[in-house]
């Protein structure tokens, strides 16, 4: 049996019976009938990274260090040393629906470009998503966010600048070019929210790598509303909770997740983190030999992602290489986190998204004979806890298999799996290693 | 050495906050010792700041500001360090050059850690590093997107200055501020009758060497306008 590429990340729709996955650099869509079970409903494949795969053979991509001279990074037989600029920059990611969910946007690294998918499911499965625009971008797309009225898409970049596109028709102007970004920080990008205060006004949200969060408004982005400030490293994800518009978290490179006003510029809390990730912690969390302190002893973690349960004050993170979810509860006056449960996964979680009732991962099931690609995680009310639903793990991985056994992208040699842990790459480690 | 990446991670120490920094360290002449609260704040930014003979020639000019430069070259800043420690110690009788100094810093970046919203009244960008190459031009102290951050802690009729040598540089400059909303350009005249144009245009080391060979040299200076009504 071969090995089926694991899940980098997954989104379900808003009635929860579709289910849009990543898997290297294709975008699978899985549906699911009346009995719960799932099958494969639409496929698109990035050939811009098939060709590129193609051309470049074995080796041929080196990592680049600042000066641009080429140097092979150093291996070590771990993880989370693989960059996304390795020779497996490929993947799809930022899987997003268009509000009306007629639209699935996505970056694609393969050619740093954002492209727009036509979701029409009564078409079959070779044909349900058809790429209607691709824009390529100057430096490569970390992050995207659709407009409220659904007509363009905010683009945050590698390079610090924010741009604008129009979500279907051509752009006029080329990114970089001949169109200035909306906004800029001078640190590479990880996320950006588009969002509105309770008179209306509409507001960007952006984070970087120099612990920064930023609120411009929109669409008069040259006026800075604020910054918030606390993070001491760099930051990851922000997250909005759609139960409370005026509250954002973030997290990343800190041992604590924050909870903030964004409306009202204030930190209401944060939670440490540090000491109940600890027994879980495992090799890949010792900072590579480059930055390790004279005792071998120095630990490095990161929290690639934030989010929320849509319908109960519920937060989830994961921090990067380990294999559980911690849920926290979040007290909807003051913006109190406290610890409601930690869920262990069988893997290494890789991905993490909201559902109405909890919380779906992806996991790093390369050692598992195809299975457990994708938990799902609910609250059950009756007994205030979070539970596995097994049924529809298993569920979903009889589709896939049933599905991909002919997929040659999907079925792949262990070597040719994408990174799937980069965020602790964006630590900083001062200008003696720069 | 004579330039420095603005991008990669340099050693840095800034404050957390513009509530977490430590002024009085940098000023301890307006620190209130029955309170320990600054009595004044900086208002006078010299962004990139040299050998500081702007700070140095601005400081009798504005008792009563705190004027701060920024440099991101270490070197630089322990020269500039030094030469105010010496000022302040030939000076010392009455208390001369107190309301002048230094830090080492990336302001492309970390701007918005120093100051508040609208705390600055004057900004210098005095012989930039030109970053000839079309390839370099984001690393440019002056673009679209950091203007909207220099705008964001300067008030409102608060002034960008600027000078090169580098005609390029120079449009590019204007170009940028004449293309941001919230600047506008101040006229041939406002320049002549500014005291600032004048000591900026022959204080600084770089001022000098430009004079010495007989360059030209190219100010344009913006203010601050109010924001617009927010839509």
């Amino acid at each position: 049996m071969t090995l089926l590429h694991p899940l980098q990340s997954v989104i379900l729709n808003a009635t929860e019976n579709l289910l849009f996955a990543a898997v290297k650099n294709e975008v699978l869509v899985f549906m699911s009938s009346d009995d719960g079970k799932y099958s494969l409903v639409g496929r698109w494949v990035d050939d811009v990274a098939n060709k590129k795969v193609l051309n470049a053979g074995p080796g041929a991509k080196k990592a680049k260090i600042n000066d641009g001279k080429p140097q092979e990074k150093a291996q070590e037989g771990k993880l989370h040393v693989e960059t996304a600029e390795g020779s497996h920059g490929v993947q799809i990611r930022n899987l997003t629906l268009s509000p009306d969910e007629t639209k699935l946007v996505l970056c694609a690294d393969s050619d740093k470009s954002v492209v727009v998918l036509n979701i029409d499911l009564q078409k079959n499965v070779a044909q349900s998503l058809t790429c209607i625009k691709r824009q390529t971008f100057p430096k490569r797309p970390n992050s995207i966010a659709i407009l409220a009225d659904a007509q363009a898409i905010v683009v945050a970049d590698k390079f610090g600048d924010v741009f604008e596109i129009p979500l279907t028709e051509e752009s006029t102007s080329k990114p970089g070019e001949d169109s200035q970004p909306l906004l800029g920080h001078v640190s590479m990008l990880t996320d950006v929210l588009f969002c509105e205060d309770s008179n209306g006004r509409k507001y960007l949200i952006t984070s970087d790598r120099d612990e920064h969060v930023k609120i411009s408004h929109y669409p008069q982005t040259f006026i800075v509303d604020k910054w918030l400030f606390g993070h001491q490293e760099f930051v990851a994800s922000l997250h909005i909770p759609s139960w409370k518009s005026s509250w954002l978290f973030s997290a990343g490179g800190d041992s604590c997740i924050f909870c903030w006003d964004w409306q009202q510029g204030t930190k209401l809390s944060s939670f440490d983190y540090a000491h109940l990730i600890k027994p879980y912690l495992t090799d890949a969390h010792f900072a590579t030999a480059r930055f390790q302190n004279e005792n071998k002893d120095l630990i490095e973690c990161a929290v690639p992602k934030v989010t929320t349960c849509r319908n109960f004050p519920f937060m989830a993170f994961f921090v990067e290489s380990t294999t559980v979810l911690v849920i926290l509860q979040v007290c909807q006056n003051t913006g109190n986190l406290s610890l409601k449960q930690i869920i262990e996964l069988r893997y290494n979680i890789i991905s993490l998204s909201q559902t109405s009732n909890g919380f779906i991962v992806t996991l790093d099931n390369r050692q598992s004979e195809n299975k457990y690609f994708v938990q799902l995680i609910d609250y059950v009310k009756e007994h205030d806890t979070f539970e596995l639903d097994e049924q529809f793990t298993e569920s979903l991985d009889n589709a896939i298999n049933q599905s991909l056994t002919d997929d040659t992208i999907a079925n792949v040699e262990i070597t040719e799996v994408a990174p799937l842990y980069g965020v602790i790459n964006l630590k900083k480690h001062g200008e003696q290693y720069s | 050495r004579a330039h420095s990446n603005p991008f990669s991670d340099h050693q840095l120490e800034y404050p957390a906050s513009p509530d977490e920094m430590d002024w009085a360290e940098l000023y301890p002449e307006f620190q209130d010792q029955s309170t320990g609260e600054m009595t004044n704040q900086v208002t006078i930014a010299d962004i990139g700041c040299g050998f500081g003979g702007l700070l140095v020639d601005l400081s009798p000019e504005f008792p009563n500001d705190l004027i701060l430069g920024m440099e991101i070259r270490v070197q630089v800043t322990n020269y500039v360090e030094d030469r105010i420690i010496a000022l302040r110690n030939n000076h010392a009788k009455d208390k001369g050059y107190q309301n002048i100094s230094v830090l080492r810093g990336n302001a492309m970046k970390f701007l918005p850690n120093f100051f508040h919203k609208g705390q600055l009244s004057k900004m210098f960008f005095c012989f930039p590093d030109p970053h000839f190459k079309q390839r370099k031009h984001k690393a440019r102290i002056i673009t679209n997107t950091l203007l909207s951050e220099y705008a964001f802690v300067l008030k409102e009729g608060g002034v960008i200055y600027t000078i090169t040598d580098v005609k390029d540089l120079h449009d590019w400059m204007v170009k940028h501020l004449e293309e941001h909303p919230l600047f506008q350009r101040l006229g041939a005249e406002w320049e002549s009758k500014d005291r600032c144009v004048q000591i900026m245009t022959h204080a600084t080391e770089e001022g000098k060497k430009v004079e010495r060979k007989k360059g030209d040299k190219f100010v344009a200076c913006f203010e601050r306008l109010a924001n617009p009504t927010i839509i």
